[in-house]
């Protein structure tokens, strides 16, 4: 035989093969194929044709061996025998109903709960954008480098205009700013709708195309746009319920009235999702000078790579056009460079820590349910020793036997992945709290397709790992021997349930440790003052145009409206304030310190608010040095400005503000205002941000608002004055919406929700771990003692005292959870570490959870190995005797 | 015969008919894939329409290699292979349609 390379490879695959084939015609199988082979290769060598394409092809003809084997298999696993086997587990588990719910319900919860976490991941980590090609797509930003831990900004549009013209990596750049409303006018009581300013790019650059009409073009990015209307899906069907003859029709939003152009398709989401609402209409941003300065940074931008450009070359490309502006406009772009990000990574950054976290939670539920299903398996197939004997006896093969014991644990995993799909889907509602803000407007949780396939493999996977071993080790005892019927179980069978108890008391620990560090970090985060007193006090907003305010202005209009709740039963305070903290909008407003040189374009910004004077008192903000506004800082009045003590730490340190100006350079301010007031800092962004500088100008001094949000104290926590408060705004000023009513406490609350949410879920895995491990240990304990029975009575009969019996039984019990316990704390020491990010003010090693957890486990421990020793003493020993 | 047998049973069976008897030759013979034949071999011998033997291992040790296996068709199986093979034949027979005669006609 000629003995090449890959003659032997052949030579190997069917030695390889054979070791699958079933093992009655393994031998046979093998020598038929081994003989052909044999003879064909001598046969082309002698021939002078065993060419290397010659031995490819015998190659390739040895690995069609696996369908012979294949058929073989099929052969062999006949249809009849698999339903056989279904029949008989079914019929076992019906007649065991407790032990079949039992192990249904573990792993329901354990397929549940990973399933539903997974739909989350599914959707925000693992599917891809919603556009075509994301992979092209990235966010621009810009950068401070000035600053020394400079993060991603907003851009101006004219620096976006100048990346448009002066870069040639980009099929399309697109800017956008979805944080306000307009007010829609014409049909009935005015309405708020949620608008995005966008550049033509916008649409180009995701790739979307209109459902409906048509999108904007690059022509009409010019100042003064056209007033141009795209509507979104969602928002055509609720306002014109689908009607297809909206092309042209006109829209008047604040004020302005221009014709619907296009409707954007049902699967369009708006790239970015922290925002407050979907966007309902898209119009043009102006570009003109005044509108959009390149100061005013307000906009994001998107932009779409050409073919082949890679993200590295698109980078350098805008950092150089941006060096270039920093030049040639250093009053505005002084030290400001540009950060690319692929899309992709700007959407799901912030959600992939505590998505696999809760990911890693479930599993962990999973697998101990997973021990404690095998657990079980073994003990009701130990206690089967008798019928598998008697089988193996009669002639079963030991593969007849792991497979009939397999599938049986497959028709628990079957029943239990299904019910978990049920608790998935009654999961998916609540979740969706949980990771609301990480999907992209207009996106949904569900169980869908690869959700169900995904419920589907991890269920066979759980069944067959926890059938494979209880089975093997069952059928080898039982095809070995014939088992005295009764036996007690073997040492090797006690080793394993007590490792499987010990895993998952330290899969348990870490889940517990996790969970006490959340719990503690949420209370810590719960425990931070926001600044004011939100008891008893609702807020709404009111949008004024132009047009609408009575002469003098919107604040005018303010002060009436404030007058008429005033008198209001039940009102004790009412306030009003630009933006209300904790509202998820911020604005980093340009300042100047009087007497503080200020290098070039580098002028500090701070949050500027315009508060009504009864602000403070209404929201309880408590005064710190100087005074608050009062009725005489009005229009004709000296201008003057609240700091906040941030503000004052900041540009004054060590010195008295009060007195001192400070100029307020934006929104076409630019006037010295004498600090009057140091108020005490608010959260306004989050309880876990630090507070940031931050000023106020009394509402009656420019520069004043069109959207107000009025705060109102009350005696009660209700909503019953604003039936009445509308009754007034009607009669003020019929055209001006009111909207967003809300108890402040709630703003305040839905700002930590993601975090309350997070650390409940967290909560429940710990807590469900922590019953699935009792159980577990309590089962072995059980099985342990009703084992023992009989060397019990016999030790009571020969005078021992029962306490000894009991402590000796439930230190037996314990030994697993202690040593279980020891591994899992030092596990958690080392992985609690990955938790830092997502921890506030709560040491990863904080010793209270390392104190607190460890005793939880050990007493759940206790209890479980305790109830079961109990038993030990009310042994009677006749009895246990006399049952041999 | 209720199954329908495709072409992979036709040509093995043809290729056993006409004396290939080897497995790798019925490969050859028929030009199909070690699996599309194996299995083709495998149906058949279950269903009775072939046999497989060892050959006798004094040839093949006079011949210096490992003996080899060698199916032979039963009476069941040459029935099988006229009966396919006079389907081919059917299929064959299908007289051309009238459009198409015309449009042959025409052309």
């Amino acid at each position: 035989v000629p003995d090449t390379f890959l003659i032997r490879v052949c030579a190997w695959l069917i030695v390889a093969g054979s070791c699958l084939a079933p093992r009655w015609r393994r031998d046979d199988w093998r020598r038929e194929w081994m003989g052909e082979l044999h003879v064909h290769a001598s046969r082309l060598a002698s021939a002078q044709r065993l060419t290397p394409s010659a031995e490819w092809r015998l190659v390739a003809r040895c690995l069609g061996s696996a369908l012979h084997l294949a058929f073989l298999w099929r052969h062999e696993w006949r249809l009849d025998m698999v339903t056989q086997d279904l029949r008989y587990g079914v019929r076992l588990f019906a007649r065991r109903p407790t032990f079949a719910s039992m192990a249904i319900l573990t792993l329901a919860l354990g397929i549940g709960a990973t399933t539903a976490i997974f739909s989350a991941v599914d959707a925000v980590l693992l599917r891809s954008l919603p556009y075509p090609r994301p992979e092209q797509l990235i966010r621009i930003s810009s950068l401070d480098l000035k600053d020394p831990h400079p993060s991603a900004r907003n851009l101006s549009l004219p620096d976006v205009r100048d990346f448009e013209r002066r870069t040639s990596s980009f099929q399309a750049i697109g800017a956008y700013n979805a944080t306000g409303y307009f007010t829609l006018t014409g049909g009935g009581d005015p309405e708020r709708v949620a608008r995005a300013l966008v550049t033509s790019g916008y649409f180009r650059a995701l790739g979307v195309q209109p459902m409906l009409g048509r999108f904007f073009t690059p022509e009409e990015d010019r100042p003064s746009p056209p007033a141009e209307v795209v509507l979104s899906y969602g928002f055509w069907q609720r306002q014109f319920g689908g009607d297809r003859t909206v092309i042209g029709r006109l829209m008047t939003l604040s004020g302005v009235t221009g014709p619907i152009i296009g409707v954007a398709p049902q699967t369009f989401a708006h790239p970015d999702p922290k925002i407050e609402a979907a966007p309902d209409v898209f119009v043009l941003a102006d570009p003109d000078e005044q509108q959009s300065p390149r100061s005013g940074r307000y906009l994001r931008a998107v932009a779409r790579l050409k073919d082949g450009v890679s993200i590295d070359h698109a980078s350098a490309d805008l950092q150089a056009v941006a060096a270039s502006l920093a030049i040639a406009y250093p009053s505005s772009s002084f030290g400001k460079s540009t950060i690319v990000e692929p899309l992709r990574a700007v959407v799901t950054g912030e959600s992939r820590a505590p998505l696999w976290l809760l990911q890693a939670a479930t599993l962990a539920i999973l697998l101990i349910g997973c021990a404690n299903l095998a657990s079980l398996m073994l003990g009701f197939a130990s206690g089967r020793a008798t019928e598998l004997a008697t089988r193996a006896a009669l002639g079963a093969a030991r593969t007849r036997l792991v497979r009939q014991l397999v599938t049986e644990s497959l028709v628990l995993a079957a029943a239990g992945g299904l019910a978990g799909v049920a608790v998935a889907k009654a999961g998916t509602a609540w979740l969706a709290h949980a990771v609301g803000h990480m999907l992209l407007p207009g996106q949904r949780l569900a169980v869908g397709g690869d959700v169900l396939a995904f419920a589907a493999v991890i269920s066979l996977v759980v069944g067959v790992t926890c059938g494979l071993a209880p089975a093997l080790r069952v059928s080898r005892t039982a095809s070995l021997t014939t088992r005295q019927r009764g036996g007690t179980g073997s040492r090797s069978d006690h080793r394993l349930r007590a490792v499987l108890v010990g895993g998952e008391v330290a899969i348990t620990m870490v889940l517990l440790v996790t969970s006490v560090l959340f719990v503690r970090s949420f209370s810590a985060l719960s425990a931070v003052d926001p600044g004011f007193q939100p008891a008893n006090l609702f807020s709404f907003q009111v949008a004024v145009q132009t047009a609408d305010a009575p002469n003098g202005g919107a604040p005018v209009l303010y002060e009436r409206l404030y007058d008429r709740i005033r008198h209001l039963p039940g009102v004790t305070s009412v306030g009003g304030v630009s933006i209300l903290p904790l509202s998820g909008n911020f604005s980093c407003d340009g300042i100047q310190i009087e007497g503080r040189a200020v290098p070039k374009g580098a002028a500090p910004c701070a949050e500027a608010r315009s508060a009504s004077v009864d602000y403070f008192k209404t929201m309880g903000v408590a005064l710190r040095a100087g005074r608050r506004f009062t009725e005489r800082d009005d229009a004709n009045a000296p201008h003057v400005v609240v700091i906040n003590e941030a503000l004052a730490a900041k540009f004054y340190p060590g010195e008295n503000p009060i007195g001192r100006r400070m100029v307020y350079a934006a929104r076409g301010q630019n006037d010295a205002r004498e600090i009057v007031g140091i108020v005490r800092d608010v959260h306004q962004f989050g309880l876990d941000e630090t507070p940031a500088p931050e000023f106020y100008t009394p509402e009656a001094q420019p520069p004043s608002f069109g959207v107000m949000t009025v705060v109102v104290a009350s005696r009660e926590a209700s909503f019953a004055l604003i039936p009445a408060i509308r009754a007034d705004m009607h009669e003020l000023a019929p055209k001006v919406p009111m909207y967003n009513v809300r108890m402040v406490r709630d703003v305040l609350q839905e700002s930590v929700s993601a975090a309350r949410v997070r650390t409940s879920l967290l909560a429940t895995f710990a807590a469900l771990a922590l019953i699935l491990a009792v159980v577990g240990t309590y089962g072995v304990a059980s099985i342990a003692v009703t084992e023992r029975t009989r060397e019990m009575g016999i030790r009571l009969a020969l005078g021992a005292a029962p306490r000894t019996l009991v402590e000796q039984a439930v230190l037996a019990g314990l030994r697993p959870v202690m040593l279980g316990a020891a591994a899992g704390l030092g596990a958690a020491l080392v992985l609690s570490r990955l938790l830092t990010s997502l921890l506030f003010r709560i040491h990863p090693l904080d010793p209270v959870t390392l104190a607190v957890a460890p005793v939880v486990l050990l007493a759940a421990g206790l209890i479980a190995a305790w109830i079961p020793a109990r038993r030990a003493i009310g042994v009677d020993p006749v009895g246990a005797l006399r049952a041999e | 015969m209720s199954r329908r047998r495709g072409y992979g049973t036709l040509a093995t069976l043809n290729a056993i008919a006409r004396g290939y008897r080897h497995g790798f030759d019925i490969i050859d013979a028929t030009g199909l894939p070690s699996g599309t034949i194996y299995p083709a071999l495998g149906k058949l011998e279950a269903d009775g329409f072939i046999q497989s033997r060892w050959e006798d291992p004094l040839e093949a040790r006079r011949d210096k290699r490992p003996p080899r296996r060698y199916y032979e068709l039963r009476p069941a199986g040459t029935r099988l292979l006229e009966e396919l093979l006079a389907q081919y034949r059917d299929i064959e027979a299908l007289p051309r349609s009238r459009a198409l005669r015309r449009r042959l006609r025409q052309a």
